[in-house]
């Protein structure tokens, strides 16, 4: 009993971290249309911006945290102007293979800033650990799903209960309409942007004290976010959460209880499993239900 | 007609190719320097072990050529990036073969891009060195390839002697990652720890790019492991490391030669290496004597991080180069034989001495970090070296 405590644990604070990623996802699919196949690079530079950070400040979280977020912004909003804007209204297929290239040139300028090696980082709650039950938790974890239940509450807020996020749901559902009604579409879309770079950032930070990071690693967290994304149901809020959570609990579960060999396939195969059988995820729409 | 045609632009193809490459050994000889080449996962996950043999081959270029060079020639190696792609370390090499048309490339230390250049290797006929320990590529009896760190088959029999002997362990567990390099050493450990008289009651896996290894490490523990034994890389041995800690688990930890890397030292603390082994290459220092010592102290000085034996092997294998420039000069032929006699070589790193699969080194050594504190000492070599 105290083991699968243990691995729930785990699992729970490691698909938090998938359900900040999937959401940062979601957010620029359903504001913007885009699938962002760059969002795991910024994950990582959110990352390595926040290790670098605290080891500039001799670990003054508050300062390195904000720094981390106002490079971030920055970062969304040159992501908006660089690659958004110049492939807003292509086809499919070019803003696709857009993101991709940006994705590797984010990696590679990363490689020559921050260097091949892996780096560590430290957490705001130390490296202490709860013992209880028979488990040892990481204060770190559970900071992980805290910042995370906390996070998507003010996300959820932001945009179903301000006029902000009115906005935003109505750019979602029709840009020509948004305009008509007086949203400023394109102060809308910077600020998406910036959003979407800013929960890749704190998905960074999250990660950073757990595992070591490495220029290279976005890929890896994006597939399982993006995988997280499609069992919840791409476009839903509650659904990034619960898919994210799933990701996290398959690997976990089924490496301890199935085998360890087949922890990867084991999560894309849930993935496949609700393409084939429930393709809209656990709480996507209908195509029909879109605006 | 027309395969009899194939075959005549096959052969004149082939002979303008010789042709060509014949001239350019000649003019590179011919010049004021002598260039060979170097494969070296310098960008990328990899370059976390490969920017030591990087560092440790301009060190050596720099002392070949302060030492009066080849023969009065300049000493010059020309490096290709490999990244953590096999794809890519084999257009590296097919780079520096056409490019340079050099009389010798060192390869690099991963088993995965060996495998992946082994054929190429061979078509071009250029003698190599590589430092991958998968018993696979000396089983392929590429006489153009020389490895100058031991196999892995050798570090799996010793691991097996050592669990018995030093950590006193019957039950043991195997967490390796899957790849060839993983894969072959976790197989060849299991089978000697079988020989050893042991018992492995639990083996797992993991992808080189997991995070987290708490079900792998929560497994071993619960079947029961008195010892568990790690085949790795930089990231994912510092993380085995952190978890394994993080999760209460004392179960004695013996790892390959990656857990002495530098660049994974510095990712762990010493609390994370409480209890941790390493069967590695060599010892490197004052057990070598003092040509070793001063490499240590030199490396560190000027490119501020600890040698370690990855990059001095490569270090002794172009001081065998230059050897061999020296005396046979730049034919290929002449100098994949001098290689293939290298015999009682003392390098900073070991003796070398080549066997009839390619193999250069013969011994490895298992260290323990002391309580506290991320220093090695030395528990013993295998086999025993004679003094």
């Amino acid at each position: 009993m105290a083991q699968f405590l243990q691995l729930l644990i785990n699992g729970l604070a490691i698909g938090s971290i998938y359900a900040v990623i999937a959401l940062s996802f979601e957010i620029a699919y359903e504001s913007t249309g885009v699938v962002n196949f760059a969002t795991g690079q910024l994950v990582v530079v959110g990352a390595l911006v926040g290790a670098s950070a605290l080891a500039y400040t001799h670990a003054e979280i508050p300062i390195s945290y904000g720094y981390t977020l106002a490079v971030m912004a920055l970062v969304g909003i040159a992501f908006f102007v660089s690659v958004f804007r110049p492939l807003n209204g292509k086809p499919v297929v070019t803003i696709v293979i857009g993101t991709v290239a940006i994705g590797i040139s984010i990696q590679n300028v990363s490689q020559l800033i921050w260097g091949p090696l892996p780096a560590a980082s430290v957490s705001p709650v130390g490296s202490g650990v709860l013992r209880t039950m028979g488990t040892v938790v990481p204060d770190h974890a559970l900071f992980v799903i805290g910042v995370t239940a906390v996070l998507i509450g003010c996300v959820y807020l932001l945009l179903h209960r301000s006029s902000l996020g009115k906005q935003f749901r109505a750019l979602a559902q029709d840009e020509e309409a948004a305009r008509l009604m007086g949203i400023r579409v394109t102060r809308l879309y910077a600020l998406t942007w910036i959003l979407v770079a800013g929960l890749a950032g704190i998905a960074g930070v999250l990660l950073s004290p757990m595992w070591f990071i490495d220029v290279t690693m976005g890929d890896s967290l994006a597939l399982k976010a993006f995988a997280a994304a499609i069992i919840g149901g791409f476009g839903s809020i509650p659904g990034a959460i619960c898919g994210g959570v799933m990701v996290g609990l398959a690997e976990i579960l089924g490496a301890f209880y199935i085998s360890s060999t087949y922890k990867d396939a084991l999560v894309f195969l849930l993935m496949i499993a609700f393409l084939l059988l429930r393709p809209r995820g656990l709480f996507g729409e209908r195509q029909s239900e879109r605006g | 007609m027309t395969s009899r045609r194939s075959v005549l632009k096959g052969t004149l193809a082939a002979a303008t190719l010789t042709g060509l490459t014949g001239t350019r050994i000649r003019r590179a000889w011919a010049a004021d320097e002598i260039v060979v080449g170097a494969t070296v996962p310098i960008t990328g996950p990899l370059a976390a072990s490969g920017l030591q043999y990087y560092d440790a081959l301009q060190m050596a270029q720099d002392d070949i050529n302060a030492a009066g060079g080849i023969n009065g020639k300049k000493f010059r190696i020309a490096f290709e990036d490999t990244q953590a792609s096999n794809s890519i370390a084999v257009n590296a090499f097919i780079k520096l073969a056409q490019q340079e048309s050099p009389p010798f490339i060192f390869l690099s230390s991963y088993t995965i891009q060996n495998l992946a250049v082994e054929q190429a290797v061979a078509k071009a006929g250029i003698p190599t060195v590589y430092a991958g320990g998968g018993v696979a590529i000396a089983a392929k009896k590429n006489p153009w390839m020389f490895r100058i760190r031991p196999p892995d088959n050798m570090a799996g029999g010793a691991i097996g002697q050592a669990l018995a002997s030093v950590m006193k362990a019957r039950n043991v567990g195997i967490i390796n990652v899957q790849d060839d390099y993983g894969t072959a050493s976790g197989n060849a450990l299991e089978a000697a720890v079988k020989q050893a008289g042991l018992n492995v009651v639990a083996r797992e896996t993991y992808g080189a790019r997991d995070n987290d290894f708490s079900p792998q490490l929560l497994s071993l523990k619960n079947k029961g492991a008195e010892a568990m034994v790690a085949f790795s890389y930089v990231r994912d041995g510092a993380l085995l490391l952190t978890q394994r800690r993080g999760l209460g688990i004392d179960i004695p930890l013996l790892g390959s030669t990656s857990f002495v890397v530098p660049s994974l030292v510095d990712l762990v603390t010493p609390a994370d290496l409480d209890g941790a082994y390493v069967m590695i290459d060599a010892m490197l220092g004052a057990p070598m004597g003092s040509a070793s010592e001063t490499y240590v102290s030199r490396f560190l000085e000027r490119f501020k991080t600890r040698a370690d034996p990855f990059g001095s092997c490569y270090y002794d294998a172009a001081m065998i180069l230059a050897d061999a420039l020296r005396k046979v000069g730049p034919d290929r032929e002449k100098i994949r034989d001098y290689f293939a006699h290298v015999k009682d070589y003392k390098g900073v790193t070991r003796v070398y001495s080549t066997d009839d699969r390619g193999d250069m080194a013969h011994s490895v050594a298992l260290v323990k970090f002391a309580p506290g504190t991320k220093d090695i000492s030395l528990v013993g070599y295998y086999p025993p070296q004679k003094s």
